[in-house]
């Protein structure tokens, strides 16, 4: 026997090819194992080529090192700290009037939430958490991702949006870079503030069936505070960037989910941002300066046959909208089969369906992993044919949410608000506090100039 | 500094604005609703015990080592790393986690090492057993060593995502790539999924 | 706090004080620098980035065929120390990177700041002078209209968008899917309303006749799993007679108890012509006996010597042929395509070749190339033809080669690909398909009625997945058919597909079918033990007909040859151990320092052992190891070989051989 043993030994030390050592070498074990020097564990059952062997030395194997995540707590010092630069912010903006204030809180933001914590989890993402909370009912939502989803909207439904003013790590990035905007055109800022809508709608829709977290993964700034990312995304944030320093803020504008929730909850707000202390003076030097858009003068004095034009704008624009929403609905569900393969359950079973009938060469990744794991083919269709039904019922949806927009749209273009003065829209303001100082009468109550 | 807030002009100017005034409360009321409803969703989402923050971890069961955890993490290098099991491990002199199988030798060396950066070590343990361990801080996650062990030896070897490293973004850009489906949620409470020795 | 408006406001008066004039230059000198640096930096990370990118160390393309080249000259010491260089150089380059990468990061961050900083003093130093403008109101009244048509766009464009996605959707694979699913009932496991339930589901069984569930407990309470089904015809059954030659049955030495019980008679259950022929996978008994033959002891592959023909075999498999009559039958598959091939043994022609049809919606599974697509050895009863894929795909071919009838079980749950050869047992054709890991309760052994290909009865099997074929033997007059996986040897009783007796002795990976020898089953297996159970008692014998347990020489592809009271375990690295049957103690050990993974056959009290490069060796079956002759073939042989007569049948990689004297 112990000849055995030692000749194998030899063997496994002249290992000459791998399939002869790596033989060799379990055979040693066998041999070693059913003579009795190593008293027999249970490895054979465990399928284990190699047995784990008993050590005579007083050797005990270590156990693997497990390095926590971050702990829970900071989790909630996080959501404490939102909550303490949304009361901060609201008291810079609304008592002291201080830009200086809410620019504090922008450089904290984007040091803190920004660099720090590197943008995750932000209210903003958030959004997808509560979509795929209500869609898949394993996934519970963390209890401090839903305070950053519901803080900002709850202190916007009182004081508008602070959130985005002081809090906001992507707004603070690009809060930052404002250096000389310029006034965009009302169309221009119209039609492009239709895409967060139709944005949100996407992106609740890919989270609520469990394909992707898209705003995160086009999170144009993230990659900046965690000094790296996909060259396209990075690409992308910096084009935004540069863009910004002309046109203020562009993501928050043009492309922020949640600016829309925002938006609403801020248009119900109890108190808003008043641009001038006193009475207003329609010199609009606020509106110039606002890099935003978010400042509207006056309504004109209504011209004849104004109300009557503005009657039929109205009806035309209904009646777009009545054909619009049922238009797009159903070609949403017709595009269904095409939205649902950004889903990689979908995907993976269409592959593996055009790879057993012969219509595709070649095997991916995805079907290599899933044949070598050795699951029943119907398991996948299965799961595909579930998840296309979830965007048969989401891809309408989406296309009656994207008509309920663009026709929303058309009949708000066409209702008249009135404004006597000077006024910060509720939905779009940001809370910056740049247009205070912008104010004449601002600069006399503040004792700096005396207005004749 | 005057205090300077909404509320005071405008109970002034409420006086001559009824409009404005009806306005205010259906917007007060929808404010009323929208917290309401907001507070009740979020109740009914994150009830439960498992409302607790989750992070990113590997199936070991499920992974195939790609390789995509080398090059997909948004950190350099991946917070994915070799996690070497020592329970399941059989000691082998001739480690396939570390040796490639096709050697001119049995060196630790380049021609022999399967480690694309040495991030696989060993020391002696007694004859002829050898420990083996990860230099994580080396390690970069491509999991060639975890393939060369699951093939031939017992998977001690396993890739796993390490916490201290990991940023745990919200979407995990390799979860997304992962081929296999592998990448999991899991609480943050129990955040690996090391393999064990299977209970008999 | 007021700092900035006040400042606004004094340059405002346009009193330009020289040291404002320096801190403004100063300021837009900074802020330009800082521009020219942030570029700079964000060239040479680009640079930097694009370079690194070839620079992956897990795919160094350079460095891998340099170690690719070191395998093949693995002498050559300058290539070694080109390897080591080249090693070095990329890991350096790879940490340069990474470093380089980082830190130009922070470079960029700063730089940006630096500028940001430098355009805020020179925002807040410029004058501004408040200058009231135009009326914006009428400004956006004019936009109002541009807006509306510019909205009504957007909704087009959208519109446009779904519209090209729905007409992209027209090829719907699923729709496909669920209509099949549909039609066909058998697969309601996989239809839609039931994803949930099939997450948990077993894998899809084959539709007929429904699994005996065994039960959990079965090998510890003695209540056994029972088969559901009919029962097979016996084998018809001319009984061929012991060979005297096997010796004497042995004295039971290990445990005392068995001595009570006379030892039972073993022997070979073979149905007419089975002898004569070589119907199975290892031979007309399964166990590598080839009786009464005269094959040569003499032959040259390369040189032609003895080769009586050589003929090539179109598509790769590693199944053994077997021969009936004067044709020799074997498979060959790839992924796309599977034959089974008729050879005439005097010519070598190939008579008729048959294509076997995927079945549709069967994927061909991966499968390492030692296992290949067609592994399994093929069966004849003389008047059907019985062939397996890798797949799980059986089909039923008359002599003539026209397909009778074909059978899916796949997907077969197995890490290296399904290799059980096929076993023909008087009607029926046994199929042992064990698969998963035992627990799971995923294999089974069934048989098929060879006419119909319908199930006539199936057991489940609380083994995991094996690649050992079964033999069928006859204990005390009785037919038994023997399986050995992992953890253990089962028989059943071929009729019917009862349980008789299970014993727990085996464990890793089994592909080593079992032998029997005078009064005893004999099975081996490397991972666990060689042993020896005596056959004639039922339930769980693990702890009463267990003669011996061994642990030397374990085999783990070659399954072993029994002659007289020996049986010759091959190791694949070419150890040979020759083992005492009554003790279990091995007699002799011998090197033959070759790979093999053909496994031995006695005949004409020789061994005959072929080796993965061709070479079979040939010793004498005897007490002690005497190399005969070696005689090379010229080409890989990991099949094992067929005797016929006085010819040996030989299939290489790609060639079939006949041997013989000429």
């Amino acid at each position: 026997m112990s000849r055995t043993v030692l000749r194998l030994a030899r063997w496994t030390e002249r290992g000459s090819g791998t399939c002869r050592s790596l033989l060799a070498a379990s055979a040693l074990w066998s041999v070693l194992l059913v003579s009795g020097i190593v008293p027999s564990v249970a490895w054979a059952q465990e399928q284990k080529k190699q047995p784990p062997p008993e050590f005579t030395s007083g050797y005990f194997p270590p156990t693997p090192t497990e390095p926590s995540p971050r702990a829970d707590t900071f989790a909630y010092i996080d959501v404490a700290l939102l909550a303490a630069v949304l009361v901060l912010g609201t008291w810079f903006v609304f008592k002291m009037r201080s830009r200086t204030g809410v620019r504090v809180l922008v450089v904290f933001s984007a040091l803190y939430f920004g660099f720090y914590r590197m943008g995750c989890v932000c209210s903003i993402g958030s959004i997808q958490n509560v979509a795929l909370a209500l869609g898949d009912p394993s996934y519970r939502l963390p209890v401090t991702v839903g305070a950053f989803f519901v803080l900002p909207l709850v202190f916007a439904l009182f004081v508008g949006r602070i959130f985005c003013g002081t809090a906001c790590p992507l707004g603070a990035i690009q809060d930052l870079v404002v250096l000389r905007p310029v006034q965009t055109h009302p169309a221009v800022d119209h039609t492009l503030g239709l895409v967060p809508y139709l944005y949100l709608g996407l992106s609740a829709l890919l989270a609520w069936t469990g394909a992707s977290f898209l705003i995160c993964m086009y999170d144009p700034f993230i990659p900046f505070y965690r000094m790296g990312g996909a060259w396209g995304v990075i690409a992308f944030g910096a084009a935004l960037l540069a863009l910004g320093t002309r046109v203020g803020r562009p993501y928050c504008r043009y492309l922020c989910p949640y600016g829309v929730l925002l938006r609403w909850a801020s248009a119900l707000s109890r108190w808003r941002v008043r641009i001038t202390p006193g009475e207003c003076l329609h010199c609009h030097l606020c509106a110039d300066e606002c890099p935003f858009g978010a400042i509207h003068p006056p309504t004109p004095a209504e011209q004849a046959g104004g109300r009557q034009q503005a009657r039929k704008g109205l009806i035309r624009a209904l009646m777009i909208t009545a054909a619009l929403v049922p238009l797009l609905a159903a070609l949403g569900y017709a595009a269904s089969p095409t939205i649902s393969r950004t889903h990689r359950d979908v995907r993976l079973a269409e592959r593996l369906w055009a790879e057993e009938r012969g219509r595709v060469r070649g095997t991916t990744d995805e079907t290599d992993a899933y044949r070598q794991l050795a699951q029943p083919f119907g398991i996948a269709y299965a799961r595909a044919v579930e998840v296309r039904r979830r965007f048969d019922v989401g891809s309408a949806l989406l296309g009656a949410w994207a008509g309920l927009v663009i026709g929303g749209k058309l009949i708000l273009l066409h209702v008249r608000r009135r404004r006597e003065d000077y006024e910060a829209d509720r939905a779009s303001c940001l809370s910056c506090a740049r247009c205070y100082m912008s104010c004449p009468v601002e600069h006399e109550r503040l004792g700096l100039i005396t207005l004749e | 500094m005057s205090d300077i807030s909404d509320t005071t002009n405008r109970s002034v100017a409420s006086a001559d604005k009824p409009k404005a005034s009806r306005r205010d409360f259906v917007a007060g009321a929808a404010r009323f609703g929208g917290l309401v409803i907001a507070g009740g969703a979020l109740a009914s989402l994150a009830r439960g015990s498992r409302s607790e923050p989750t992070v990113w971890q590997i199936d070991p069961a499920k992974c195939i080592q790609c390789g995509k955890c080398a090059t997909e993490c948004v950190i350099t290098p991946s917070a994915v790393k070799c996690v070497h099991a020592y329970a399941l491990c059989g000691y082998c002199k001739l480690c396939f986690g570390l040796f490639k199988d096709k050697r001119t030798g049995n060196t630790l060396a380049a021609e022999d090492n399967r480690c694309p950066v040495d991030a696989i070590k060993r020391r002696f343990v007694e004859d002829p057993f050898y420990e083996m361990f990860i230099d994580e801080p080396a390690c970069i996650g491509c999991g060639i060593c975890v393939k060369g062990c699951n093939r031939f030896g017992n998977g001690s070897l396993h890739l796993q995502v390490r916490h201290d490293r990991c940023v745990n973004c919200n979407q995990c850009a390799i979860a997304k790539a992962c081929p296999s489906q592998a990448f999991v949620r899991v609480p943050a409470s129990k955040p690996y999924l090391i393999r064990t020795l299977r209970k008999s | 706090m007021n700092t900035a408006p006040s400042s606004t406001l004094s340059s405002g008066s346009l009193n330009a004080a020289s040291s404002e004039d320096v801190v403004m230059a100063a300021a837009q000198r900074t802020a330009r620098v800082a521009v020219v640096f942030a570029g700079i930096v964000l060239a040479l990370m680009v640079a930097n980035a694009v370079a690194s990118r070839s620079e992956d160390p897990a795919k160094a393309t350079r460095l891998i065929e340099l170690q690719h080249q070191l395998t093949l000259h693995p002498g050559d010491e300058a290539l070694r120390a080109r390897v080591r260089n080249e090693d070095k150089r990329v890991r350096q380059d790879y940490l340069r990177h990474r470093d380089f990468a980082l830190r130009g990061a922070w470079l960029m961050l700063a730089a940006t700041v630096v500028y940001l900083l430098a355009s805020e003093v020179v925002r807040r130093r410029q004058p501004q002078l408040p200058a009231p403008r135009p009326d914006a109101a009428t400004r956006a009244r004019m936009a109002a209209e541009a807006t509306f048509r510019s909205v009504v766009t957007v909704g087009g464009i959208l519109a446009g968008t779904l519209a090209t996605l729905s007409v992209l959707a027209r090829h719907d694979s699923l729709a496909e899917y669920a209509r099949a699913a549909d039609r066909s009932p058998a697969r309601t496991v996989a239809s839609a309303q039931s994803a949930r339930d099939a997450s948990n589901a077993p894998a899809p069984t084959a539709p007929g006749l429904p699994i005996a569930s065994a039960s959990p407990q079965a090998a510890g309470s003695g209540s056994v799993a029972q088969p559901e089904g009919g029962t097979l015809s016996g084998p018809g059954t001319l009984l061929v007679p012991m060979p005297t030659d096997r010796g004497a049955p042995p004295k039971p030495a290990a445990a005392p108890e068995l001595a009570k019980k006379p030892a039972p008679t073993v022997s070979a259950s073979l149905a007419p012509g089975w002898a004569e022929n070589w119907p199975r996978f290892r031979g007309p008994e399964g166990t590598g006996v080839a009786l009464n033959r005269k094959p040569p002891i003499k032959w040259d592959g390369a040189k032609g010597e003895n080769v009586l023909w050589k003929t090539a075999i179109p598509l790769p498999g590693w199944n053994s042929p077997i021969v009936w009559g004067n044709r020799i039958f074997l498979s060959g598959a790839t992924a796309e395509s599977r034959e089974v091939y008729a050879v005439n043994l005097d010519t070598g022609a190939i008579v008729w070749r048959t294509a076997i049809p995927l079945p549709a919606g069967v994927p061909v599974p991966k499968v390492q190339a030692d296992t290949g697509y067609a592994p399994s050895t093929l069966a004849t009863d003389g008047a059907r033809i019985c062939a397996m894929f890798v797949t799980g795909d059986v089909a039923c071919l008359d002599m003539n080669g026209k397909l009778l009838w074909t059978r899916s079980f796949g997907p077969l749950e197995n890490p290296y690909g399904h290799a059980t050869s096929l076993v023909i047992f008087g009607s029926g054709l046994i199929l042992q398909l064990d698969q998963g890991h035992g627990d799971d309760a995923k294999s089974v052994l069934m048989a098929l009625d060879l006419v119909s290909g319908k199930t006539v009865w199936q057991i489940k099997r609380d083994v995991g997945a094996s690649w050992s074929t079964p033999i069928v033997i006859t204990v005390n007059g009785s037919e038994q058919l023997i399986t050995t996986a992992s953890p253990r040897v089962i028989a059943y009783d071929p009729h019917n597909g009862k349980e008789i007796w299970r014993a727990d002795v085996l464990g890793g990976e089994v592909a080593i079918s079992p032998v029997f020898g005078p009064g005893y089953v004999l099975v081996a297996n490397q991972g666990s033990n060689s042993a020896a159970i005596r056959p004639d008692s039922a339930g769980d014998v693990t702890k009463t007909a267990v003669l011996w347990t061994g642990g030397d020489g374990l085999p783990d592809i070659a399954s072993p040859v029994v002659f007289g009271n020996r049986m010759l375990l091959v190791m694949t690295e070419g150890w040979l151990t020759c083992v005492d049957i009554t003790t279990g103690k091995p007699a002799w050990d011998a090197d033959i320092a070759t790979t093999v993974r053909s496994s031995p056959v006695l005949a004409d009290g020789r061994i005959y052992l072929t080796a993965s490069d061709g070479v079979t060796h040939i010793m004498e079956a005897g007490n002690a190891f005497k190399l005969l002759a070696k005689c090379p073939l010229g080409e890989e042989v990991n099949a094992s070989p067929a005797f016929v007569g006085s010819r040996i049948i030989i299939r290489g990689k790609q060639h079939l051989y006949c041997i013989g004297a000429k």
